[in-house]
């Protein structure tokens, strides 16, 4: 079932454990407007841009490339500053609000249509798993013609929330308190290593000496 | 030789200058820090300027007199040295999400002077003494003595454009991510409050015996670094001296600085005339205090030396502590029991005597995080969300509570909880900057 703004709103005002936190919500009312089924979501202050220049390509098997953190430099935009996005450019914000969802709740987070009416491109991973905590990593990309000049506080996303039934149990991998946009690791180190043997197999196989 | 140093040392400054001119740029235009960085490097570039036209026009010919040379060189060390003032200024974004609320803090005690704690303007973090946390408060005179050696008659403007009072507070690089060593900006800050309030007059008779320059000496700065203790109290409660007991050298007194007996004694009382210390007045989740300041009092002792005049020193701001607590506290705003426990007695909902903004650290949410019907719209104040943090640290059970939900093993647990334990407390203080800022544009 999918929550509607005043249940949201009731659901902020339990106790903890079962409390939905989304803070902070500037303007309440706008942002959680009655007759709707989501919460408006503000761009944050903390945007990661895609470098391309500095890497080759991205190989997420090789250790080396946890340095892709490189590749996505960081930039911090005060409120009231702005940030352009350029056609075709890539890159990483977060929510300003910060978000925890009880176990009762899962969430999507999707863009405005407004902004995707100018090509702006908001989320493209939108599954908020329930007992998330922390603010939303988002994944723009500029998918008009002309730069777009954004800035910290744009209400650019929208989060719909979803009863869980029953309760989901409690992940301490959800803890984790991001409060900027986070780039996390593409593959795991078991999965890692096992996909490289296979590919070194491969190479072995097929005589290629890389 | 001198002059192949000059030269060399002014080759590295204009490729520090102009790598530092495009991480500026890189922060964008509206950045806090970027404006400060800018303000320096523009100095920086004018002093570089003018010390590069005084090392052409030896080399074209005039003499090479020894003291001009070695004049011109320490210039140039000095140079380097505001570089890598704006170098930090330039790369860390962090402590200004402190910082701004800091600032609203002080602003309405010395409004007149709220000028020189601009933070766009002149709060500078850098790591130049790397374990040390400091006020500069000497930093216009020493950049006005570089330009002066740089620039020439013609360029008395640049000289002017330095403002007067300029206040620089420095951290080490590596607390930049432990924002509850933060709090220390308390005392810091107290520092500008002391050069703009000054303090209390005090009479004393100087004893015999003893070195006179010495005891002046020490009576001046001693009593700068007690009434900054006392402000920082004023400012944030238990989270200043709670800071303070972590960093706080062993008990050795120095020029500089009185001994830390000394010190925990005036937050001490600081603290009971806030209402925080006292069997009957400590609030709950706060009971714990009063044993840590026991014990930070114990541990630092009565080491101080039975004579001399460190001794003596000691013991005339021991009988003056009143006075000075009366000072600062004379001066209304400060943040006391009455405030926190406004901001944690939200609704009635604390679960199990706990303060609610810890609580809410416990559940792994920003401490501010407060419901419009909580606090009537308002932000906790920024020593509450600090303190709620220092609560959460210093107290075994709430720690080990906050750690266990994690379910990492040890040594990395302690770490990533504490980790983001600092992420809640920062993100809280970017909220309360940000509801003010965004409260202000609204009006």
């Amino acid at each position: 079932m999918i929550l509607t703004a005043d249940d949201i709103r009731e659901r902020m005002k339990l106790p903890f454990p079962d409390k939905l936190v989304i803070t902070p919500l500037l303007d309440e009312t706008r942002q959680l407007k009655r007759g709707t089924a989501a919460v408006d979501l503000r761009l944050g202050q903390e945007i990661m841009c895609a470098q391309p220049a500095v890497l080759c390509s991205l190989n997420p098997l090789c250790r080396e490339s946890q340095d892709l953190r490189g590749y996505l430099s960081k930039t911090y935009v005060a409120v009231g500053g702005e940030f352009v996005l350029h056609p075709r450019e890539f890159a990483l914000a977060a929510t300003l609000e910060y978000i925890r969802l009880p176990l009762a709740l899962a969430g999507h987070v999707v863009g405005r249509s407004r902004w995707a009416r100018v090509g702006l491109i908001i989320a493209m991973a939108t599954f908020v798993h329930p007992g998330y905590a922390g603010c939303l990593t988002l994944e723009l990309q500029n998918l008009g013609d002309v730069p777009m000049e954004l800035s910290p506080g744009f209400t650019v996303a929208q989060l719909i929330l979803e009863e869980v039934k029953p309760p989901a149990e409690h992940d301490p991998g959800q803890l984790t308190c991001a409060t900027g946009p986070v780039f996390l690791e593409l593959i795991k180190d078991n999965e890692r290593r096992m996909f490289s043997k296979l590919r070194d197999r491969r190479k072995t196989l097929t005589g290629d000496k890389g | 030789m001198v002059a192949d140093a000059l030269a060399d040392s002014m080759q590295r400054a204009r490729f520090r200058l102009t790598a530092l001119g495009e991480a500026i740029d890189r922060l964008g235009p509206t950045s806090r820090h970027a404006t400060s960085a800018r303000f320096l490097w523009n100095l920086c570039k004018t002093a570089h300027e003018g010390l590069v036209a005084q090392l052409d026009t030896i080399a074209v010919g005039l003499p090479k007199v020894d003291d001009v040379l070695n004049g011109l060189l320490a210039a140039a060390e000095s140079l380097h040295i505001y570089l890598a003032f704006v170098e930090t200024g330039a790369v860390e974004r962090v402590p200004q999400a402190m910082i701004a609320p800091l600032e609203a803090l002080v602003r309405p005690l010395v409004p007149e002077g709220s000028a020189c704690l601009q933070p766009a303007r002149v709060l500078v973090y850098y790591d130049w003494v790397p374990s040390n946390y400091s006020f500069r408060q000497d930093f216009p005179t020493e950049l006005r003595a570089l330009l002066t050696e740089a620039l020439d008659d013609a360029d008395a403007p640049a000289v002017e454009a330095v403002p007067q009072v300029f206040a620089a507070l420095s951290f080490p690089v590596a607390d930049q991510s432990n924002v509850l060593l933060h709090s220390l900006l308390g005392h810091e800050m107290g520092h500008a409050l002391v050069e703009l309030l000054k303090g209390p007059p005090m009479t004393v008779g100087l004893p015999q015996g003893f070195e006179p320059e010495l005891l002046v000496q020490l009576l001046s700065l001693w009593k700068v670094e007690l009434l900054a203790d006392a402000w920082a109290v004023f400012l944030l409660g238990p989270a200043a001296m709670l800071s303070l007991i972590e960093l706080a050298p062993a008990d050795q007194a120095s020029d500089d600085h009185p001994c830390s007996h000394l010190r925990f004694s005036l937050m001490d009382q600081c603290l009971r005339r806030g209402g925080f210390v006292g069997a009957q007045e400590a609030p709950l989740g706060l009971a714990w205090l009063p044993a840590a300041i026991g014990t930070a009092l114990e541990r630092s002792g009565n080491t101080r030396p039975v004579n001399g005049p460190y001794a003596w020193a000691h013991n005339f701001f021991y009988r003056q502590l009143d006075t000075l607590v009366e000072f600062v506290f004379g001066s209304s705003g400060a943040y006391t029991r009455d405030n926190w426990v406004s901001d944690g007695e939200q609704s009635g909902r604390c679960a199990q005597g706990c303060h609610s903004l810890v609580w809410r650290i416990l559940h792994y949410t920003p401490p501010d995080s407060v419901d419009t019907v909580d606090l009537a719209g308002r932000s906790p104040h920024l020593a509450s969300v600090l303190n709620a943090g220092w609560t959460v640290w210093q107290h075994k059970g709430i720690w080990q509570r906050f750690c266990s939900r994690l379910e990492l093993s040890p040594p990395a647990k302690e770490y990533e909880a504490f980790a983001r334990l600092n992420k809640l407390l920062l993100k809280a203080m970017e909220i309360i900057s940000i509801r003010a800022e965004w409260a202000e544009a609204m009006q």
